[in-house]
């Protein structure tokens, strides 16, 4: 028994932890998400939501137009109703902040 | 019957129309988190939590744990129709249910997930109703030292019971401890590992924690895999109903072993409704007058796994309601909401809130019938959200899991948190780091903290105190025991394999 648990550990080992096509398409999530985080802080998060939905949508799905612009439109309006309006949950707004939204 | 009173007061609170409104939203929130497979019961309720902050703590509690029975009804639509786990406890659903769907009997194999997983969770939620109020009375006599001794057991489970590796469970929980200590030394009031900041403060928030590794974490994890999203159409129509009514019939044995193994499981801390639900298929497997036809496309195969889901779901929350431990991860985030809504979760809350715990009561049998009723006329409208582009949903989920990190203290410290567990949780996950303990040891590492030195006051700190009192000392030994176990059976393998090593050889 021990031996048949090395043996499928070692089978493990062999396996290499990431192959390269893995980590892309790691990367491709990773890297907006570490930019839209300075960015939400600078640039405010409506800003940044659009941006960021609208260029992900754009460069990784190559969905129709029209799709990409409704979505990165109409969902941080959506969060706008839900979190300023319902729940008075004001998000962060960055330097726009005193110009856009008030 | 004190319990029927009670539950027919709960019942009557759950029925008012606000708390009918939020258990449906729950419900269905719950069924698309189920269905969607980058997104978790565990990362889907916290990132939902900041919704609770407008509710009174009993409408919260019932939206929060209605996203966890949706989730669980969710999970195995994507697994039989799309042969991707939705949720980790319906890989299991997987095995039979895909060939099912394939051989054209998808209406059978969806089912046979919902229909015996609504009858278990409504036998457990039974059990819970008369069950959960004389624990609480037992656990009502417990001092500093019992409750002590209590989270000391449901820790070792962790290792214990958790199946992967003891050392690496051990050292996630160790991490758990580590980030719990953060902040504000509650008997003394100074800092601690702050590094003079004012930010850390407040400490680790265990929900900007969870979001991140399990959230975040989990979507990096899916997005190695670049799923194609093949689906069965179907739908349940009446003569799968009274199909999947016969096979409960025929398998009642089978059905009910499955539920207790779930009930049980859901109550052991730290385990859930994913153990549950591959020990019980296997198990199913085992006392079948057919186990070689387990995988080829059989109900039998999902009903197992779905019956001990769903129970484990409900028993999950009978520790968390009656002791303040969380028997799942799910269950461990709901726990940290009872926190952030001002209850001290634990057995008091049954004589000071009993609206709360009766209306939660309640709640769960309403919960479950919405979920079942929802998944068996809705099954295509949840399918057509698993063909939506994962382009699309990627930055929405990670937006979601953003603003729900960020609207716990409004503060956009809390959104780097999220990125930086996100990357942890990614790599715990791929090194096969269990993540659960660390979620559950930093949303009670308070607590742990303050009835160890609570009783070490006590007792002038001596730690006799443990072995002296009689409810402490039992629950101290069966810890220890539990935590030596993985040891204790290694050891015991390894006689076992002396023993046979020469006779194969």
């Amino acid at each position: 028994m021990i031996i048949k648990a090395l043996l499928s550990r070692e089978e493990q080992s062999q396996k290499p932890f990431l192959t390269w096509e893995r980590t892309r398409s790691v990367l491709t999530v990773l890297v907006p998400l570490a930019l839209v985080v300075p960015l939400i802080e600078t640039v405010g998060f409506y800003l940044t939501a659009f941006l960021y939905l609208f260029l992900y949508i754009w460069w990784t799905g190559r969905q129709p137009w029209l799709t990409t612009v409704a979505v990165s439109v109409l969902f941080p309006t959506l969060i706008y109703l839900i979190f300023e309006r319902w729940f008075l949950i004001p998000l962060p707004k960055g330097v726009m902040g005193p110009y856009v939204f008030f | 019957m004190e319990s029927l009173a009670n539950l027919a007061y709960g019942f009557d609170l759950a029925f008012s129309p606000y708390n009918l409104f939020v258990a449906g939203i729950g419900v269905l929130f719950g069924v698309i988190i189920g269905i969607l497979p980058g997104l978790g019961g565990t990362s889907g309720v916290a990132i939902l939590l900041p919704l609770t902050f407008v509710m009174p703590p009993s409408s919260a509690i019932v939206f929060l744990s209605c996203i966890y029975w949706g989730a669980l009804f969710g999970g195995a639509i994507t697994s039989i129709l799309f042969n991707i786990p939705g949720e980790p406890w319906s890989v299991a659903t997987m095995f039979d249910g895909h060939p099912m769907a394939t051989s054209g009997r998808a209406g059978q194999a969806l089912g046979s997930a919902f229909v015996p997983g609504f009858f278990s969770a409504l036998i457990a939620v039974l059990l819970f109703t008369f069950f959960a109020p004389p624990l609480a009375d037992f656990a009502l006599r417990f001092g500093p030292p019992e409750n002590f001794a209590v989270l000391l057991l449901a820790f070792s489970t962790f290792t214990g019971l958790g199946g992967g590796s003891p050392a690496k469970a051990f050292a996630v929980t160790a991490i758990g401890f580590m980030l719990a200590t953060v902040g504000l030394d509650f008997v003394t009031g100074r800092p601690r590992l702050t590094f003079g900041s004012i930010t850390m403060l407040s400490g680790f928030s265990f929900i900007t924690v969870s979001i991140g590794l399990f959230g975040i974490g989990e979507i990096l994890y899916s997005a190695e895999e670049t799923l194609e999203i093949k689906g069965v159409r179907a739908r349940v129509g009446l003569k799968d109903f009274t199909v999947v009514l016969q096979t409960i019939w025929r398998n009642i044995a089978s059905f009910f072993t499955g539920t207790l193994l779930g009930f049980w499981i859901g109550i052991m801390p730290g385990t859930g409704a994913t153990p549950a639900s591959f020990l019980s298929y296997g198990l199913a497997k085992k006392l079948s007058r057919h186990p070689e036809k387990f995988g080829t496309g059989i109900p039998e195969g999902v009903m197992a796994t779905e019956t001990a889901a769903h129970a484990a779901g409900i028993g999950a929350l009978l520790p968390m309601i009656t002791l303040g431990i969380p028997g799942s991860p799910t269950a461990a985030v709901i726990l940290g909401g009872l926190y952030i809504w001002g209850l001290l979760p634990g057995p008091q809350l049954f004589t000071e809130q009993k609206e709360f715990v009766w209306g939660l009561i309640a709640s769960m049998y309403i919960g479950n019938a919405m979920g079942v009723l929802l998944c068996l006329f809705l099954v295509p409208f949840f399918a057509a959200i698993m063909r939506i582009p994962s382009p699309i949903l990627t930055p929405i989920i990670v937006l979601l899991s953003l603003i729900g990190a960020y609207a716990v203290n409004n503060s956009t410290f809390d959104i780097w948190l999220v990125l930086i567990f996100g990357l942890i949780g990614y790599v715990f996950k791929k090194l096969n780091y269990p993540l659960a303990p660390l979620v559950v040891a930093l949303v009670l590492g308070d607590i742990t903290e303050e009835v160890l030195r609570q009783s070490l006051i006590l007792s002038n700190g001596s730690i006799s105190i443990f072995f002296t009192r009689p409810i402490a000392a039992f629950f101290v030994a069966i810890a220890v025991t539990l935590f030596f176990l993985p040891a204790l059976a290694r050891f015991w393998r390894w006689i076992e394999g002396k023993s046979l090593l020469p006779a194969k050889g």
